[in-house]
């Protein structure tokens, strides 16, 4: 029974402890994957989120881009409607959309070009020029004709879009429906007003009268280096140039760099430093200059790509090419750029895992100390890295790596001291190991191995064992005597005659070994004819020996 | 009976199987870099190259070439603070992308003047499906627009201007900021453009801010010009620049405890003197069975 039962533990304890395993193995999985009750939504998954945009919001927009192209701002107008192509909206809607914007760009460049010749014809009138004014007038009085079919379709664009959007069942002061409403009122000023072009386009006299009612034209003239510095002053000159019989008063230049102010100045002719923010990135950039609109002066705006740069700068550094550790490496340099010399900037230093830190002088001059210490990963080639980071934003960062020769005396003396220490372990352990028994070691019978220490006693010289084992005691005790090799306890006579026969010339001991181990181990009696051969055998050796000596 | 070394020898694979599944399985948490679903930053780690760091204690002395992604969605400590600010005033590129988490604790910390708001950037008009999910077209200009004529963000909020701030993207004229998140926009709330992404300096390093951090999480790559946008913004730490996203500060579930454990154990294992350590027991080891037989062999 208490066998079956020690069977049955042996065949179900292994399949048990890997079952325990998987089991504890799940249980854990199964916690660390539970997923932590979500909070508040962080976002919404773009493929599967409802669609819910709400069009009708784009009316506010066209009632700006209306605005602004019939208060003369057709540049800005057109660059509106341009960006509305870019809304969100539903594919039935999109199509509408686009109808519409690609015709509200026409009609704006419409407006934009019949205002150009309404005021050229104008000029050449009151100058007196009227033959020249002719082909301009006539242009003009087409482009109002085709800006007036235009502005239909605009319109019934307009309500289209209305109606798919459903924009009259929104409340009556929402939004969206005030300026869906606003847009259809912008489209019949537009109407008079392209009517008034073609009434004026047929009547010379009267177009010279309104020439001189239009609001001023404004243009602008900006010039500014194509290469400045950010935090560097830099110089913008120009002019702004008004169309009129008088300057207006207090209008403002607005430069904008990237649209963010960076500049107000009068307008009329200017001369200014402006200093550009140390945040500003270097690269391409966009400077851009507004003038609003005063009562008949129009506004302007004009714009010029500027790039921002930074300065490189010069890293000069001296250091020592190599270095005993622990110790201090003593690195001194100096930074310039064509600015001058780099004052302030944060200088670092690494070899390794250490790091130091300095600024530079008001000389862009640096010096600094590492303190290496004896870190056991420190040495041979390392890099000695010296990083340069200005405060000024106008000149760059800059870097200098360098090689440098690192002796570590805790690495050497770990050598010195380690090297010898293993040799020494391994010495010990290799004489232990020669000197200790070996596992399987027997201690020798009488019959076996003979001790060397004392003479044997022979307890009848004349029986033929008795003699052959004299015989060979004898030779024994003569090739130690000229080999020097001593026969050890542990080695058999076999092992020791291998060990002598190099410096024995014959093979006599050899022989007389077997013969000794023979009459040793073997039960049945010893012959005379044995006897006479170990005796022949030892005679031998005696000759072998003093031939060897000799 | 099974010996005590077999025994240990079981819980020792049984907790190598664990530690390997654990290792290998996907988070499932929000911004998460091993997460490779739409919501996590598998893809962004794998493409861009980002290194994943457990503690901004382990940001590098010498920060320059060098940027940080970073999505506080847990309050930073004092300790993180300081070292923020060290690695930007030393000239490192902090990426501070927050919307409705602990950013504000972090411009704080650095001494700039901008915030993030706290309420929702909704546009009905310019977006992507959902007006919570805006189109962003007014992109102002310089080196981080290069190439970029949309943004696509997702439940976002926006930044207040400051003058230190370099604004970089603007929300549309449509949108407007749903502070009670009904959808509509109500009488008393701000109507857009709002800024949404700005630059400003620190020390010598640079904070770039962004008020969305879904704009790099898998499934938003993909949408309008994000990708490229990504890539200019961690394109300042330089051409050969090392790029690290911040773990500490991210919304953690029992995975993700788990798995930072398993990181550090890695990191612990790496340090160079544990390493020489199991190098000499590797060598040592062997030797000494040898020598061991060899004086057992008769």
């Amino acid at each position: 029974m208490r066998a079956f039962r020690r069977e049955a533990y042996r065949n179900w304890s292994l399949p048990a402890l890997l079952a325990a395993v998987l089991v504890v193995s799940a249980i854990v999985l199964a916690t660390v994957f539970s997923r932590v009750p979500p909070g508040p939504s962080l976002h919404d998954d773009p493929v599967t989120v409802p669609v819910d945009s709400d069009p009708t919001a784009i009316f506010e927009l066209y009632l700006i881009a209306a605005s602004r192209l019939t208060s003369w701002q057709f540049v800005e107008g057109r660059r509106l409607v341009v960006e509305l192509s870019r809304a969100g909206l539903p594919p039935e809607l999109q199509s509408i959309v686009e109808d519409v914007n690609t015709m509200l760009v026409k009609e704006g460049s419409i407006l934009e070009a019949a205002d150009a010749w309404l005021r050229e014809a104008s000029a050449l009138i009151a100058s007196g020029n009227v033959d020249e004014a002719g082909p301009l007038l006539r242009q003009l009085e087409q482009y109002a004709a085709r800006g007036d079919i235009l502005l239909d379709q605009i319109t019934q664009g307009i309500r289209l879009l209305g109606q798919r959007a459903n924009v009259e069942a929104l409340p009556a002061d929402a939004p969206a429906r005030h300026a869906y409403e606003e847009v259809q009122r912008l489209a019949a000023r537009a109407r008079a007003l392209l009517s008034a072009y073609r009434a004026l386009s047929r009547d010379p006299r009267s177009l010279a009268a309104a020439g001189r009612l239009l609001p001023y034209a404004t243009r602008i003239d900006l010039s500014v280096p194509s290469r400045v510095y950010a935090g560097r002053a830099f110089q913008v000159t120009g002019k702004v140039r008004e169309e009129a019989p008088a300057p207006s008063r207090g209008r403002v230049l607005t430069l904008l760099l990237d649209k963010q102010v960076i500049a107000e100045l009068p307008a009329g002719a200017f001369r200014a430093e402006i200093t550009l923010p140390g945040a500003m990135l270097p690269g391409r950039h966009m400077l851009v200059g507004t003038v609003p609109t005063q009562g008949r002066y129009l506004r302007a705006r004009t714009e010029q790509a500027i790039l921002i740069a930074q300065a490189r700068p010069h890293l000069s550094v001296a250091h020592p090419a190599s270095i005993v550790v622990p110790g201090q490496l003593m690195v001194s340099g100096k930074a310039v750029s064509e600015f001058g010399p780099v004052v302030g900037a944060l200088v670092t230093a690494q070899v390794g895992p250490v790091v130091t830190q300095t600024r530079t002088s008001t000389s862009g001059e640096f010096r600094l100390a590492l303190s290496l210490t004896g870190r056991l990963g420190l040495v041979g080639q390392e890099t000695l890295s010296i990083q340069l980071l200005p405060t000024e934003s106008w000149v760059a960062a800059e870097r200098v790596d360098a090689s440098l020769f690192v002796v570590n005396l805790f690495s050497v003396g770990l050598l010195a001291l380690g090297i010898p220490s293993v040799a020494a372990v391994l010495v010990r352990a290799r004489r232990r190991r020669t000197q200790r028994p070996g596992p399987h070691a027997v201690a020798p019978s009488k019959e076996d191995v003979l001790t060397l220490q004392e003479p044997v006693r022979v307890l009848s010289p004349t029986a033929p064992r008795e003699r052959i084992l004299a015989a060979y005691l004898a030779a024994l005790a003569q090739v130690e005597r000229a080999t020097g090799e001593r026969m050890a306890p542990s080695t058999t006579m076999r092992e020791f005659a291998r060990q002598v026969r190099a410096k024995l010339k014959g093979e006599a001991f050899s022989q007389m070994t077997e013969i000794a181990e023979l009459i040793l181990y073997s039960p049945h009696p010893v012959s005379n004819d044995y006897v006479e051969q170990a005796l022949h055998l030892k005679s031998l050796l005696e000759k072998e020996i003093a031939g060897a000596v000799l | 009976m099974l010996s005590s070394r077999f025994v240990a020898a079981a819980a020792a694979a049984g907790v190598i199987l664990v530690a390997g599944v654990l290792w290998v399985s996907p988070s499932q948490t929000d911004f998460a870099p091993s997460n490779w679903y739409w919501d996590g930053l598998r893809s962004a780690v794998r493409e861009f190259n980002l290194t994943p760091l457990i503690s901004l204690g382990d940001l590098p002395l010498t920060p320059s070439e060098t940027a940080l992604v970073l999505i506080p969605s847990l309050p930073p400590s004092r300790a993180d603070l300081a070292a923020l600010k060290a690695y930007v005033e030393n000239g490192g590129v902090l990426i501070l992308m927050n919307d409705f988490g602990a950013g504000n604790a972090v411009l704080t910390g650095l001494g700039v003047g901008a915030r993030f708001d706290d309420r929702l950037l909704v546009d009905p008009l310019f977006s992507h499906r959902s007006r919570r999910l805006p189109r962003i077209v007014d992109l102002l200009g310089g080196p981080l627009a290069e190439g970029v004529e949309t943004l696509v963000l997702n439940n976002a909020t926006v930044i207040s201007e400051d003058p230190g701030l370099r604004i970089v993207a603007r929300s549309s004229l449509a949108s407007f900021l749903d502070a009670n998140r009904n959808g509509q926009r109500d009488p008393d709330e701000p109507k857009g453009p709002f800024a949404v992404a700005g630059l400003a300096r620190v020390g010598v390093g640079r904070a770039v801010l962004i008020s969305d951090p879904s704009i790099v999480v898998s499934g938003m790559l993909d949408l309008g010009d994000n990708r490229r946008f990504v890539r200019n913004v961690l394109g300042l730490a330089g051409p050969d620049g090392k790029v690290f996203v911040d773990q500490s500060l991210l919304p953690r579930a029992p995975m993700d405890v788990a798995k930072l454990a398993l990181v550090r154990g890695r990191a612990a294992l790496a340090h160079p003197s544990v390493s020489f350590a199991l190098i000499v027991a590797v060598l040592a080891i062997p030797l000494l069975l040898l020598a061991k037989s060899q004086e057992e062999t008769p």
